[in-house]
């Protein structure tokens, strides 16, 4: 299982709408899947989702503001039947424990996109969210455990943690 | 108290219809075209919740694709069932593909001369909304980071107080004004720290829990979250009530569970 942050609201259940043809998809979910070098970033979960808080934390932990985060977990396993490949690179955010757990999603083109929503849809997924006050409150945490350093945090979320 | 029109209704009956211009390639005269529009929206307290606005002279509808506003009194003997009609003088804004109900079985008011206070927007207001607005929509907006948006509309609320709310507030009800943007602002007013709007700002995303567009009701759920203030909740409790969207629903509930820990006494 693999888990990416999006926007809720563009995954809403009820947007799974009558209108789609077949096998379609709606497109306001591509505005998540946004590429780079033709990969997307991902984090690879343990089976058990016990690495879930470290990784919503360490994502929370990488923007400027303690806002909700939102976020999909998808399996994984038939990425590979649509020719899209999984390598594992270093993770960018503030939490070193948690950068052991990235993964890009690569080779991808903009046929792979559609079926990796298509993918991601029919596995009926929900988007979720970890409210603001829930971030908030896993950022002092991990800030006062040490497992993320003040420093490494942007300027503007150490202002808005009230710690500058 | 709302009150709807299908324009083909009131053809003759000096309503005019006009197609909004297309912001993306907006010349001059659009541009004074939706000053004028948005002046309009602005006189009056169109946005309490219980008082309709003063009408403009001249009724408008105005459509765009399937989108159709209505704003402006009736009061003509030539409406097309041959009654004699008096709409509220109110705006709204209609959609008939997501509200096909609304727009095939208007509902006609009762006479109403009720009118909100006499508020001339600020000129000089509008413009810098409208241009961050404009601006907004080529600047990729990423949930939790700072933008040059949120800064704009930050430092609007703080130059302007008030007078940047309302058209904040209009902007919403612009048909093809982007959700995404209009979600951020209100995120941002929400996470403003300014005494003197805080009032403003609260009932603002109070009354935009009831927009049409779910990322217009995410965005005035985040932004009340921020705010903090638990005079808000009996609000969220009747959102929660008639929100349709389950994931949105169960974020309404968060939402006042974390108010039901703030000191109720912060804001009052």
């Amino acid at each position: 299982m693999v888990l990416r942050g999006v926007r809720q609201a563009r995954w809403y259940m009820e947007y799974r709408a009558p209108w789609l043809d077949g096998e379609d998809v709606p497109a306001d979910p591509l505005g998540d899947l946004r590429t780079s070098s033709n990969c997307i970033s991902v984090w690879e979960l343990e089976t058990d989702l016990s690495n879930l808080e470290l990784l919503i934390t360490a994502n929370a932990a990488a923007r400027d503001k303690p806002d909700p985060f939102d976020y999909l977990i998808f399996d994984d396993s038939c990425l590979g039947d649509l020719g899209i490949g999984i390598a594992q690179t270093e993770g960018k955010t503030p939490c070193p424990e948690a950068n052991i757990y990235h993964r890009d999603l690569t080779d991808l083109t903009g046929l792979k996109l559609v079926r990796l929503i298509r993918l991601i849809w029919s596995q009926d997924v929900e988007a979720k969210r970890e409210g603001r006050k829930n971030v908030e409150s896993k950022l002092s945490q991990a800030l006062a455990s040490g497992s993320i350093a003040a420093d490494n945090l942007s300027a503007s979320m150490r202002r808005n943690l009230g710690i500058e | 108290m709302t009150w709807l029109a299908r324009p083909d209704a009131y053809t003759g009956a000096g309503v005019e219809t006009r197609g909004m211009p297309d912001r993306d390639n907006a010349t001059d005269g659009d541009l004074e075209l939706w000053r004028n529009l948005f002046g309009q929206f602005l006189q009056g307290d169109a946005l309490t919740e219980e008082s309709p606005a003063p009408a403009p002279s001249e009724p408008v509808v105005l459509t765009m694709g399937s989108d159709v506003w209505f704003w402006g009194t009736v009061g003509s003997d030539s409406v097309a069932d041959g009654q004699r009609h008096q709409l509220g003088q109110h705006r709204v804004s209609v959609s008939s593909e997501t509200r096909p109900d609304l727009v095939e079985t208007p509902e006609i008011a009762s006479t109403s001369s009720e009118t909100g206070p006499d508020m001339i927007c600020d000129a000089k207001a509008l413009d810098a909304v409208w241009s961050a607005f404009q601006r907004a929509q080529f600047e990729p907006l990423e949930a939790g980071m700072d933008s040059l948006f949120s800064r704009e509309i930050e430092q609007l609320v703080h130059a302007f107080g008030e007078s940047a709310l309302r058209p904040i507030e209009s902007a919403v009800a612009v048909p093809h004004t982007s959700q995404e943007v209009l979600a951020e602002a209100l995120i941002t007013l929400g996470r403003l720290i300014d005494p003197v709007t805080h009032q403003g700002r609260l009932r603002l995303l109070l009354r935009q829990l009831r927009s049409e567009s779910a990322w217009v009701r995410d965005g005035a759920l985040q932004g009340l979250s921020w705010m903090e203030d638990a005079s808000a909740v009996a609000g969220l409790r009747r959102a929660a009530k008639v929100e349709s969207i389950r994931e949105l629903r169960a974020n309404i509930e968060v939402v006042i569970s974390e108010l039901g820990e703030v000191d109720e006494c912060l804001w009052s």
